[in-house]
């Protein structure tokens, strides 16, 4: 890009930019309680990430009120009142990251890269990239879209998550704890592409209408064309695979893949890409297939 | 960590942190998740900032945002929260010379896929070779070279005639 287009950009930006608020020395304050918990806890945390939240966008199945599953006590409201906002429940990390491996991440660590390469793709190791982190999760509920009014309301549970870089993209790993899900697609309740809080995938049903992808500025019209499939593994676990098509009427296409497997253990993986080019539903079964068993308390 | 490595990470921060978050912005057009991302991407760093070679930390700190964002939106797709009602002030920013109703060169980067945007920031606005942006994006150089060519023809497409785009980006 010319010179001319760096400083248009430039211009732009400092047009429109808000104050920062990052300060080296709320950084350094934070460093030091990282510090001090992963000596306290030995290196477990969590992940900065609101896991599952809710998008309240029209036109989705069970549009019209609080879906069906996550109806609450005390949502309901006097007639005269303005009707209220819909209540969801979903998972939340417990809002901290915690960088630091331990035996067991270190270990899956390692069996999923070798798993990576055994599948035929090529693993990439980043340094400091993306090892397998431990999230505990909360389940909250959760009024309207506002984050903040977040209730605990339920239980907590474990999961491990990685996303994998190989040569060419990145597939995306999360394995849950025993008991803490229902196997099978979920209704999309609020959401074309989030399942309902009890499982691990969303429902099969097609979807056209708007939606605010992350990565994207505004919101989009999308077509979403779902498509799912029953498989099962060598050792006869059940096996979903999910694939979604999403079609911005601006242009563009990206399709997400999701392959769950519910293991003999109780535990779930859950397995998925969203790049065009790879790595296949095939590519991930076989990833799977060279996993070893893993123990997850 | 030693006084020392503490004062050169603060040095960092204040030095290049309003860069970085710059750069975040520039790839997710969300000044909240930009700001998130880099400061999460700056907490890693001064967890890693002893073991970091000095040379080689602000490329750590642009693929730590770069993986973060690609890890939000994988989670993100429809997932994740979006509360805000209003497009970022930039997307909206009017000016008094009329350009209010033009499209602006951040609009139409934001029009770009979030791979297509992340290549042509790092390439042309960040001003890195080749090589380096296919390590920060984790893929070839030709498919920095696709992404590139087809971010730059779609701004062409956007922006007709009202910025001259060329694509001499850093060559080393």
């Amino acid at each position: 890009m010319s010179e001319d287009l760096r400083e248009t950009i430039d211009r732009e930006l400092y047009d429109g930019s808000p104050p920062m608020s990052i300060t080296a020395e709320s950084l350094l304050a934070r460093g030091h309680r990282d510090r001090r918990n992963r000596r306290l806890w030995g290196a477990t945390g969590g992940l900065a990430v609101l896991l599952a939240a809710a998008v309240a966008i029209g036109n989705l199945p069970g549009e019209g009120g609080a879906p069906d599953n996550v109806a609450l006590p005390g949502a309901s409201a006097s007639s005269s009142a303005p009707p209220p906002e819909p209540q969801y429940l979903m998972w939340r990390g417990n809002g901290d990251h915690d960088e630091g491996e331990n035996d067991e991440t270190r270990r899956m660590t390692a069996a999923i890269f070798a798993a990576i390469d055994a599948s035929g793709l090529q693993s990439v190791h980043m340094e400091m990239a993306n090892p397998v982190v431990r999230s505990e999760e909360q389940l909250v509920s959760v009024t309207g879209t506002d984050p903040d009014t977040a209730v605990p309301t339920g239980p907590e549970r474990v999961s491990y998550v990685i996303n994998a870089p190989f040569r060419g993209g990145w597939v995306g790993f999360r394995l849950y704890q025993k008991g803490t899900f229902t196997e099978g697609a979920g209704a999309a309740a609020y959401n074309p592409l989030v399942p309902s809080h009890d499982h691990l995938i969303a429902g099969c049903e097609d979807y056209t209408g708007m939606a605010r992808p992350v990565g994207m500025v505004g919101e989009r019209e999308v077509t979403l064309t779902v498509s799912c499939d029953e498989k099962s593994t060598a050792d006869g676990e059940r096996v979903l695979v999910r694939t979604a098509e999403v079609h911005a009427v601006s242009g563009g296409l990206e399709e997400l893949r999701e392959v769950v497997v519910y293991r003999g253990d109780g535990t779930a993986l859950v397995l998925d890409s969203q790049e065009l080019d790879s790595p296949t539903v095939a590519q991930m079964l076989a990833i799977e297939e060279a996993l070893p068993d893993f123990t997850v308390e | 960590m030693r006084a020392d490595r503490e004062a050169e990470y603060r040095d960092f921060v204040t030095t290049r942190g309003e860069r970085l978050r710059r750069y975040a912005y520039l790839c997710c057009g969300d000044w909240h998740l930009a700001e998130d991302v880099t400061q999460n991407a700056l907490v890693r760093l001064y967890a890693a900032w002893g073991r970091a070679r000095k040379e080689s930390v602000d490329a750590y700190a642009r693929r730590i945002i770069t993986n973060a964002l690609i890890d939000e939106r994988r989670r993100g797709w429809f997932r994740r929260e979006r509360v805000a009602e209003t497009l970022p002030d930039a997307v909206t920013a009017h000016h008094d010379d009329g350009r209010a109703e033009r499209l602006t060169l951040l609009d139409a980067v934001f029009r770009l896929t979030p791979k297509q945007r992340a290549a042509v920031v790092l390439r042309y606005w960040e001003d890195l070779p080749i090589e380096q942006t296919a390590r920060i994006l984790n893929c070839s150089t030709g498919a920095v070279k696709g992404l590139t060519t087809r971010g730059l023809d779609t701004l062409r497409g956007l922006l007709t005639d009202e910025v001259p785009l060329t694509d001499q980006g850093a060559t080393s």
